[in-house]
């Protein structure tokens, strides 16, 4: 039996949209993750891809979860689009959509670094830490295990030196490459560079986490202001269809009308 | 780093690979995901969602009694590690 979000990452692409796995499910195509509850994707910012969505979650009767209406004219604002549906083997499929990953500060090279196999595309390794940098302090054991396997074990000082989360391999990177230490501008390999004390590497690299936690939350709580009166709108929409089961693209076209009123995104 | 090294990183992640025994972020579970191929590593995490299904299939209301039957017909799943659950995504 095949990992039905790989299942589905092929319907979307047959489809004819341009996606990429990203987050969870990439991390368990890695290989450093052994579960992922939902399905990330990154989709093209143009009306194909986005369509092609759509007509393939369609066929899934899919419903929408909050979110913005899966559009380029709010994608290419930030927003995300959620839905969710039921396989027939009762598999509760959750799938994100979005196409300016936060953190990911070069959209253009994410694409042309994605890593396209026969069976699937996903996102570049690089991408994957930036947009792994959350406010959930779990994903920063993702980011290490990424830093270490893909940098470290695999010979790419720039990621063991950027993103090691550790002080004991941190360490080894420094020791290894000594030259590309000496040009990282991270705080903890600065301090193993004067081989200061391991507290306060070890502190140095926990106040990194932590800004960076701060500074998803800070991105998540302006988010969740601007959406304070569309969630309430979104809420009683979807108690609406729940009670009438329209379908997916009937959602759209009334979720797209609340999205222009509440959201802006006109073209 | 390059665009050529990066590609070749991840791509090198695609394949079966060893992590290195001193990785302290990664349990057995993914140490063993690690040496599959797509298509193996593709089969466990089916195998997850399907357990996760049953078990939310087969759940009794929640009651007292329920919840306590919920646990032990939880408890004959496999198991995987505590250290592998805080690792999911």
């Amino acid at each position: 039996m095949e990992n039905p979000y790989l299942t589905l990452h092929r319907e979307f692409r047959e489809a004819g949209a341009d996606v990429l796995l990203s987050s969870g499910q990439a991390c368990v195509v890695f290989g450093i993750a052994a579960f992922s509850k939902d399905g990330d994707w990154i989709v093209r910012e143009n009306e194909r891809s986005c369509g092609a969505v759509l007509d393939v979650l369609s066929r899934h009767e899919a419903a929408y979860r909050l979110g913005a209406p899966l559009d380029v004219a709010w994608l290419r604002l930030g927003f995300t689009s959620h839905f969710e549906f039921r396989t027939p083997d009762g598999f509760r499929m959750r799938t994100d959509f979005c196409s300016r990953p936060p953190r990911v500060r070069n959209i253009g090279r994410m694409w042309k670094q994605a890593l396209r196999t026969q069976d699937i595309d996903v996102v570049d390794v690089q991408s994957l830490v930036q947009l792994k940098q959350t406010r959930r302090i779990r994903d920063y054991s993702m980011i290490g295990a990424l830093a270490e396997v893909a940098g470290l074990a695999g010979n790419a000082p720039t990621l063991a030196l950027n993103y090691l989360q550790d002080y004991e391999l941190l360490s080894s990177a420094v020791r290894k490459w000594p030259g590309d230490a000496a040009s990282c501008r991270r705080e903890a390999v600065r301090l193993l560079l004067e081989k200061a004390p391991r507290a306060r590497v070890v502190a140095a690299i926990a106040i990194e986490q932590d800004a960076r936690i701060r500074e998803d939350q800070t991105r998540i709580e302006a988010l969740r202001g601007r959406l304070a009166t569309y969630g309430r709108e979104f809420a009683r929409l979807r108690l609406r269809w729940m009670r009438t089961g329209p379908s997916l693209m009937r959602q759209h076209k009334e979720l797209t009308v609340l999205a222009r009123r509440l959201l802006g995104g006109r073209r | 780093m390059t665009d050529r090294q990066l590609t070749a990183i991840g791509r090198r992640l695609l394949r079966p690979y060893r992590i290195p025994p001193e990785c302290p972020y990664l349990s057995e579970d993914q140490r063993e995901l690690s040496t599959l191929d797509l298509k193996g590593r593709s089969e466990w995490m089916a195998e997850w969602l399907m357990l996760a299904a049953s078990s939310r299939r087969y759940s009794p209301p929640v009651t007292p009694g329920g919840q306590c039957a919920q646990l032990k017909r939880r408890r004959q799943l496999p198991r995987r590690t505590g250290c592998q659950k805080s690792l999911s995504c």
